[in-house]
């Protein structure tokens, strides 16, 4: 958001002062609608953007980069702990729509070794705002790795057979504090009881730059909150209408659905 | 047969709590009180150390078949201490209470023989479990009427999912107090939703958030008030899961952690907490990924893990109905509960 805003002053800062202001506005327009295009509807105007942003590149380069690292860390016999891959969608997008673009998502790291004959399982770790984890799950079935799926409350059980641990971030704050999807901190918490050997979050370097300048250590200052509209009901019809039953008959009771939380640097490894 | 007659009331308490028709601790706590009643009124013992024997067999039939509900092997210790105590105190050996030199000085080859029999015995036990009985009916007021001495006003405090003590607790403290709660959903029945809407009609500002949203709120929280399912000897707890996320989260923020356990709940048994077969109890699956999912279900395996082991560092208090106690105290009130004879009996 605040790369967005960054964006639109730089662009109406750029504008010519000789043209008029109608013409002005409409350039601005323009350009955001461009930039709406280009930068966040990527799947669909891939080419443009190639032509239009070298610097897109770039950041496929360092993605491939991350994906070899990653993979390189991925030995045989591990188990790995997966959560949060929120931007996971596009790069699926992606992956889809040219394939030879596959190594770009971070997805592609853990099949990067199972195609390079790594034999590992891999547990998904899934929360209830959104039950993202679901997708990334038929992902990795389809690609015929060995998969268990837990939910948050079972972190702690099975923690105790995972060997490494692998977060998607969504940036790197100026002193190491890592702003990740709401969960992520509690899973680095919870893996830093001595058992597990590893801790690895990886940065998401598609959309957004993975470092920002700005400092953050507390996850209730700055946040986003999730649609209500995206909140995944409980799947018991029953226990459903407990909750907005309540909801609607007293002012005294609210939820409260964050998007991120911070992870402060003593809990990640790598 | 004798032997039949006796375990067949146990039987029907197992295969109860077995299909979920006696679900809370306190339920257990009184159908294992009027058990253990009609035991000792109806069945046919000639003394201390038959009836002993016979309780022995119950305990150990509970036990293996369903090895990790203690609420009702923990009463039944309780009785055996209580009957030991009686003999005891009826033999007139040690008529005026042990004295520091007699403890220290008792020979360890002393077998207590409790094979004499006392006509008075029976009323005694009975006046026992009746007094007993009240103290379990009014432990849960008790350790409510302790909530004002923990709960200052404007603190926010969290809690994880639904326990009615804690439910009770918190109601009391509301009366004369204003606070906020924070109640975790506690996945993957949410029943934080149901203790959510419960406080929030009695009028307390609630809030419900997401298991994984706990970390990220735990920089505001005052207190965490938690129930638990047992408490093991060295002060850990043996309670729902993901609730030792809830508390290495606090002792990450220093927020101290109070439980509130009933008596019933303390069990002389440790946990190897390195060996998860300990917690092998598991729920269905269907809970956390419906049967609706379809052919994918064929290929992942799913857990679904009813308990979580919290270690007794990151408790900071216990709250029972006589008290508040170190999770080091422990140790202290089990030798008051139960005695040590009776500790394994498997």
């Amino acid at each position: 958001m605040r790369n967005a805003i960054r964006v639109v002053k730089l662009i109406i800062s750029n504008v010519n002062p000789e043209i008029t202001e109608d013409q002005a506005r409409k350039d601005v327009l323009a350009r955001i609608d461009f930039f709406v295009k280009t930068r966040i509807e990527l799947a669909s105007n891939w080419l443009l953007l190639i032509c239009k942003w070298g610097a897109f590149l770039k950041y496929l380069l360092k993605g491939k980069e991350v994906v070899r690292y990653v993979s390189s860390k991925i030995q045989n016999g591990d188990v790995i702990l997966v959560y949060g891959w929120f931007l996971f969608f596009i790069a699926v997008l992606l992956r889809r729509l040219f394939s030879f673009l596959s190594s770009t998502s971070v997805l592609s790291s853990l099949k990067h070794s199972s195609a390079q004959g790594k034999k590992f399982r891999v547990v998904v770790v899934d929360s209830r705002p959104r039950l993202e984890g679901k997708t990334l799950l038929k992902e990795l079935k389809n690609s015929g790795l060995d998969c268990t799926y837990i939910l948050l409350n079972a972190v702690s059980y099975l923690l105790r057979e995972v060997t490494k641990v692998l977060l998607g971030a969504h940036t790197f704050f100026a002193n190491g504090h890592m702003l990740a999807r709401v969960g992520s901190a509690m899973i680095s918490l919870l893996a830093k009881v001595p058992l597990t050997f590893f801790s690895v979050s990886l940065p998401e370097s598609l959309t957004l730059p993975a470092q920002s300048s700005r400092v953050q250590i507390d996850s209730l200052v700055y946040n986003e909150l999730i649609n209500e509209d995206c909140v995944v009901p409980i799947s018991d019809p029953a226990r459903r209408e407990q909750l907005s039953e309540a909801l609607k008959s007293t002012k005294k009771l609210h939820t409260l659905h964050l998007l991120y939380d911070v992870t402060p640097p003593e809990l990640i490894d790598v | 047969m004798p032997q039949n007659a006796n375990l067949s009331d146990v039987i029907t308490l197992i295969s109860d709590i077995k299909h979920g028709k006696v679900f809370s601790s306190y339920e257990i706590a009184l159908r294992t009180e009027n058990l253990l009643e009609k035991v000792i009124s109806e069945e046919k013992w000639a003394n201390a150390k038959e009836l002993m024997q016979q309780i022995k067999g119950k305990i150990q039939q509970v036990t293996q078949s369903l090895p990790l509900e203690t609420t009702a092997t923990n009463i039944m210790r309780h009785i055996l201490k209580v009957i030991r105590e009686e003999c005891d105190q009826v033999s007139k050996k040690k008529g005026e209470g042990q004295s520091l030199h007699q403890l220290v000085t008792a020979d360890q080859s002393e077998e207590r023989d409790y094979s004499e029999s006392h006509g008075d015995l029976k009323n005694c036990l009975l006046d026992h479990l009746t007094e007993y009985k009240v103290e379990l009916e009014t432990s849960t007021e008790n350790i409510a009427a302790q909530a004002l001495e923990h709960i200052h006003t404007k603190e926010i405090i969290l809690t994880v999912g639904k326990s009615n003590t804690v439910e009770k607790f918190l109601k009391h403290a509301a009366g004369q107090r204003s606070f906020q709660v924070i109640v975790v959903e506690a996945g993957p029945l949410y029943h934080g939703h149901k203790m959510a809407a419960s406080l929030a009609l009695s009028g307390i500002q609630t809030t419900v958030i997401p298991d994984s949203g706990v970390f990220a709120m735990m920089s505001r929280v005052n207190k965490v008030i938690i129930g638990t399912h047992s408490v093991m000897a060295d002060g850990g707890l043996r309670a729902a899961s993901g609730v030792h996320g809830v508390a290495l989260a606090a002792k990450h923020y220093s927020v101290p952690v109070m439980v509130l356990a009933h008596m019933y709940k303390l069990t002389p048994s440790y946990v190897c907490s390195h060996e998860k077969d300990t917690f092998k109890m598991c729920a269905s699956p269907a809970n956390i990924i419906p049967y609706s999912t379809g052919p994918l279900l064929n290929k992942i395996n799913v857990y679904n893990p009813i308990f979580d082991y919290v270690p007794p560092e990151l408790v900071t208090l216990f709250i029972s109905h006589q008290g508040g106690n170190a999770p080091s105290y422990v140790y202290r009130l089990l030798s008051e509960l139960y005695h040590p004879d009776d500790y394994e009996l498997y």
